[in-house]
């Protein structure tokens, strides 16, 4: 198997524990391993934090932290619209836990690199399209940036906004001045200026792409739940064709169609119980089917059905390991 | 002010896959049922995958069987809409939305495109005050960010027209009697416990009237014929709900059907108006 592993998946199908399991697992047979995870809930994170084993280092992606490391700086440069772009739900997210990403392959310290993306297609979509990192780099950024120096800007700073107007665009900034006032623009200027001095970081991370869709390097597991009518989001994928030649598995979590299967036989036929088993089996059913048709490789998790997360945990860790991938 | 009293606006929020698209389609069906005048919003950017659009297209079958319009705020469509408003003129609001530098600043800053939407929002809302208008929200996280993009923008900008309209859309929604917080959820602890976590934060920091919901009960069972996964899906229930204990959160059943559609349509003739 390869040493890298990507989760995907949907929100709520239950990716970042699932990911978490395999980790554990993986950890406990031996190899040494690193998770990156992206926002886990408190609940989880207080759970990560309590077990501690020798082989598995996690890592919760902190988009400030990462961004402050690149700039090799103790803090943020203060800047309101910098401190936007690196919050939980900014779009710096997936491009900074690809640098993150970058430097902890580089390090060939780890047996598996487990990376768990945040919740819905934005992974897929951000490696498929690279538009966000290029849009950033853009030729009418390198343009307008071209004008001034991003080595010295601390003295040029104020002078960004005079030389821009200078520029060809004074009409539209004058106008987008109405739309967001100037200080506004100002800021953005400053926070594009900051991000430009780090294009060739960012870059970077674009060679990474060859890898991730490599069958030999990198496995990737696309995770729904049974209980979700979500699967066009898998199918998105699967029609992609960066994973036409990758290793890929389906997963199904929270299954439930096993025990279902027999509780059909006793339940009476009528009854508002047999119409409820009979909705999750006909879901699940179908899921599976369309699932089947897609993917060679599927992996079904049964759901622990309880608020334990301690019993969930030590279940999805003894499934991996019985599934031996 | 009456508990049962309709707002002009109402947003879905809650984390992924507890059901924000069902519970919010079948108050809107319930509303109109009832003789209001509903709308049914979704924000949408450009680039929906071929998929996403063939569910918009069901979303559109089924919303005009129940003969309720969908305004689908698409990104490029709002702004320019937007713009020409402000500035009264078809020609300076291409020019500007065309701009590569205007694309990157929204396709960048997180949130501006929220208060772009919400803003056109209002402006429907001002134009037709007896209309209700119910957002199926993004997921907790972004939830939150659409409330959070109003306030902080409003601070960034300072002045100008996007300005202005933040803090006419926070006096807006700062009035009780316009606009209510739906928070949805499941009956497990996992996602109980997030849903507490968004739900002080809308609490503690808008202060806005805020509903929880519990989506999928089966508290309305009264036989589980000896089902084990019955029986376990009620304890877990019980348990986790004991976290909601000081909120005596609303359950809403969780209902067989042949499809979405049909379950949505059961949905909005249970309880479903307790939300109001």
């Amino acid at each position: 198997m390869s040493q890298l592993e990507i989760f995907c998946g949907t929100g709520g199908v239950g990716k970042t524990t699932l990911s978490y399991c395999r980790a554990l697992s993986l950890a406990e047979s031996g190899k040494k391993t690193l998770i990156l995870t992206i926002d886990p809930s408190h609940r989880l994170k207080d759970f990560i934090n309590e077990k501690s084993l020798d082989n598995l280092t996690i890592k919760i992606v902190e988009p400030k932290t990462i961004f402050a490391r690149i700039l090799q700086k103790q803090e943020l440069p203060k800047n309101r619209i910098l401190d936007l772009l690196m919050s939980n739900y900014a779009g710096m997210n997936e491009i900074l836990s690809l640098v993150e990403l970058q430097e902890i392959l580089g390090t060939e310290k780890y047996d598996k690199v487990i990376l768990d993306t945040a919740p819905g297609g934005h992974f897929i979509d951000f490696l498929e399209s690279t538009q966000k990192i290029k849009s950033f780099f853009s030729k009418t950024f390198i343009d307008l940036l071209a004008q001034f120096n991003p080595s010295d800007n601390a003295k040029k700073k104020t002078n960004l906004f005079k030389s821009i107007v200078q520029s060809g665009l004074e009409k539209l900034l004058s106008y987008l001045e109405k739309v967001t006032g100037g200080t506004f623009i100002q800021e953005f200027l400053d926070s594009i200026s900051i991000l430009y001095g780090l294009k060739d970081k960012f870059l970077k991370t674009l060679e990474l792409q060859e890898k991730l869709f490599d069958s030999q390097k990198c496995s990737w597991f696309l995770v729904t739940s049974a209980d979700q009518r979500k699967y066009f989001e898998v199918k998105a994928m699967v029609n992609n064709k960066n994973f036409a030649k990758t290793n890929t598995f389906a997963i199904i979590n929270k299954s439930n169609s096993e025990r279902l299967k027999k509780e059909v036989e006793f339940t009476p036929d009528q009854s508002p119980a047999r119409g409820i088993i009979n909705h999750y089996l006909r879901n699940e059913n179908s899921l599976i089917d369309n699932i089947r048709k897609d993917f060679e490789n599927v992996v079904t998790f049964e759901e622990v059905i309880s608020n334990n997360l301690s019993e969930q945990i030590d279940f999805l860790k003894e499934e991996w390991k019985k599934n031996e991938l | 002010m009456s508990e049962t009293t309709l707002r002009k606006l109402y947003l879905f929020t809650g984390k992924g896959g507890v059901g924000k698209t069902s519970l919010s389609l079948s108050f809107a069906e319930y509303l109109k049922r009832n003789g209001s005048k509903v709308h049914y919003v979704t924000f949408n950017s450009s680039s929906l995958s071929q998929k996403k659009k063939q569910q918009l297209t069901e979303l559109k079958t089924y919303l005009n069987q129940v003969s309720i319009p969908l305004i689908d705020l698409e990104l490029e469509e709002t702004l320019q809409n937007y713009i020409s408003q402000k500035f009264n003129s078809t020609t300076i609001a291409q020019f500007i939305v065309k701009a590569p530098f205007f694309r990157s600043l929204i396709n960048v800053i997180p949130g501006f495109n929220y208060v772009i939407f919400m803003g056109q929002l209002v402006k429907f809302m001002e134009d037709n005050p007896d209309h209700i208008y119910i957002i199926d929200g993004p997921a907790s996280g972004h939830g939150l960010t659409l409330l959070n993009a109003i306030y902080k923008f409003r601070d960034i900008f300072g002045s100008g027209l996007l300005f202005q309209d933040c803090v006419r859309l926070i006096s807006f929604l700062e009035k009780p009697e316009n606009f209510k917080v739906i928070l949805a959820t499941l009956p497990q602890g996992l996602v109980v416990a997030e849903t507490l976590e968004t739900y002080k934060e809308v609490k503690d920091i808008y202060n806005f009237p805020i509903e929880v919901v519990v989506n999928q009960s089966i508290d309305h069972l009264k036989d589980l014929h000896n089902s084990e996964f019955l029986k376990k899906y009620r304890e877990r229930e019980t348990n986790s709900l004991e976290l909601l204990q000081d909120f005596s959160p609303m359950k809403t059943p969780l209902l067989p059907g042949e499809n979405f559609f049909e379950i949505i349509h059961k949905i909005s003739e249970s309880n479903i108006e307790g939300v109001i």
